[in-house]
Formats: structure tokens, C-alpha cells, sequence
């Protein structure tokens, strides 16, 4: 009688998970703990492009000031827009309403030496937002 | 006839090292290709929100940036005692602290060897007064620098802006 053929039961091939799993593991603690979030940072350009001797500069006439001055030492939040005394919300208005007319003006920021640079980002960031790009800043 | 009794083998016990150097492997090259050289910059500078400038990338230059950290300190902090400086306008480069004159000559330096057109980014803590910020923008002019532009937070990760 021919004898049966026995079935593999598998059991010579089974891979032992359990070094695995615990490598796994490891890692997904090493890459919690280790995990940090790098800040987002964005760039304000300060100052224009090199002058070129052979572009001819644009006549512009129409200029925009923003005065920027220390605000612990004058009330108001430390802005003045063509100088008239303004809010952030109100300078942010005013930017609008001029690059609406003419995002080509120069805008022309003027800082006082005590202000915190804080307002001068404040009030680049409100140029690049509304697309005035012809900046210049001046120091009082 | 009573049976033999077979000597025991050590084969069962025998350890498996296999994927234990699969393991080390992977880990060794996880640290070579996320390791990364120590921060150096000073910690103490909290940016002010930007977020309406065009975000800041790192393959976005041609040529690498320069920056140049400039804050004004009332009080003394662990980067100011550790670099043995009285409080005051600090500016650094990679966490090395560095004096205007100091900066003049590492300017006109990295013009000589990079030309004028590196771009140079000011990280300025938003509490420093303008003319400390207009010290070091005059020392780029001088240097004949045009690519300045100030750094600004769009989003914070865990760094000290974080956690001010």
C-alpha cells in the first residue's frame, strides 16, 4: 500500500515576528521623540535690486509714507500713514486703498531709531500682502 | 533494550543574529541620513509674523544665504553669558557672536571670495530697536550687499518662537 503523502503543515518556514515587532516599535518611540517641526519662515526683501547703470529709473512721482515710531513713547500703535495717525486694521486699509490706485508707488517707510523692528516687518509684510513692491527704508 | 539517551544539542539554543544586524544596519543609516549638525543660532531671537512674504525654501537660492542675527539685549541670557558679552546689540553669524567692525570684515570678505550677489537674510528679534537693525544694513551697503531681506515667521515649528 502506497503510503500518504503527508501535507507540510509550514510549520519548518514560519518567520518569527516577535525581533521585528519589537524594531518597529523602537523606531516609532525613536521617531517620536526625536520629532521636530522646523519653523515656517518667509523673507521681506529690504532692499531693491541692484542698480543697473543702464535701466533708466522710472519716473515716479506718487509716493506713499509710512512713519514707524516707538509707540511706548507717543500713543498710537507706532504708525503713521502719510502722517495721519493709524491702527494696524486702518494701515492695512490704507495700503490697500493705495496699491488699488497704484501698486507702483514707492512707499517710503521711515523709522524712528527706538521703534521695534517688529513694525517695520508689521508693515512690510501689509506691502507684500497688497503687491507694493518699491519699498525704501529710511532711518529717523 | 532501553534506548540510548541522545546528548542534547546546543543548536536550539543557538541565538539568530540575523535580524539584529538588519536592525543595526537600518538604524545606522537612519542617524547618516537625518543627522544634522547642531543648530547655531541664538536662541533667544523671536521672530515677528510675516506671513504674507513669499515663504523662505531651502533649495530657493542659487547661492547659499548668509544670515546675519541681530538683538537687543536688556537682560542677560544663557547665549549672552556664554558668550561673555555685556548686554546690549548682539549681533551673530551661526551663533558666533560678532562685532559691527567684526561683521564689516566678514562682509567684505564673502564679497571678495562670493561677489555681491549672495543674498543676505537679517533675523532680527522683533523687539530690537531700528538702529540696531540699520547698524547692520548700513554694514551691507558698505560692503556693497543688495540682496537683504528680513526673516520673518510664517509658522512655528518647536523652536524658541514656539514656546514665546
Amino acid at each position: 500500500m502506497a503510503k500518504g503523502k503527508k501535507v507540510s503543515t509550514g510549520d519548518g518556514a514560519a518567520l518569527d515576528m516577535t525581533p521585528m515587532i519589537d524594531v518597529v516599535f523602537q523606531l516609532i518611540i525613536f521617531f517620536v521623540v526625536t520629532l521636530k517641526q522646523e519653523d515656517i519662515l518667509s523673507h521681506l526683501d529690504a532692499m531693491a535690486p541692484a542698480p543697473d547703470s543702464k535701466a533708466k529709473p522710472e519716473e515716479n512721482i506718487e509716493m506713499v509714507t509710512i512713519d514707524i515710531y516707538n509707540p511706548k513713547t507717543q500713543p498710537g500703535e507706532g504708525f503713521l500713514f502719510n502722517k495721519m495717525p493709524v491702527r494696524y486694521n486702518q494701515l492695512d486699509t490704507e495700503i490697500r486703498r493705495a496699491a488699488r490706485n497704484n501698486k507702483g508707488s514707492t512707499v517710503l517707510l521711515r523709522c524712528t531709531k527706538d521703534s521695534p523692528h517688529s513694525l517695520l516687518i508689521k508693515a512690510l509684510d501689509l506691502c507684500n500682502k497688497h503687491g507694493m513692491t518699491n519699498l525704501a527704508i529710511f532711518s529717523l | 533494550m532501553a534506548k540510548k539517551r541522545q546528548k542534547r544539542k546546543d543548536d536550539g539554543a543557538a541565538l539568530d543574529m540575523t535580524p539584529m544586524i538588519d536592525v543595526v544596519f537600518q538604524l545606522i543609516i537612519f542617524f547618516v541620513v537625518t543627522l544634522k549638525t547642531a543648530d547655531t543660532v541664538n536662541p533667544d531671537i523671536v521672530l515677528e509674523y510675516g506671513k504674507n512674504g513669499p515663504q523662505l525654501k531651502a533649495d530657493e537660492y542659487k547661492i547659499p544665504p548668509l544670515t546675519v542675527e541681530v538683538r537687543h539685549y536688556w537682560k542677560p541670557t544663557d547665549f549672552l553669558r556664554a558668550a561673555k558679552k555685556p548686554t546690549g546689540r548682539i549681533i551673530s553669524i551661526n551663533g558666533g557672536v560678532l562685532s559691527l567692525d567684526q561683521l564689516r570684515t566678514v562682509l567684505r570678505n564673502t564679497v571678495a571670495k562670493r561677489g555681491q550677489n549672495f543674498p543676505l537674510l537679517i533675523r532680527a528679534d522683533k523687539d530690537t530697536p531700528h538702529e540696531d537693525v540699520r547698524a547692520v544694513m548700513n554694514a551691507c551697503n558698505e560692503a556693497g550687499v543688495w540682496r537683504v531681506s528680513f526673516l520673518a515667521m510664517v509658522q512655528p515649528g518647536d523652536s524658541a518662537n514656539a514656546k514665546k
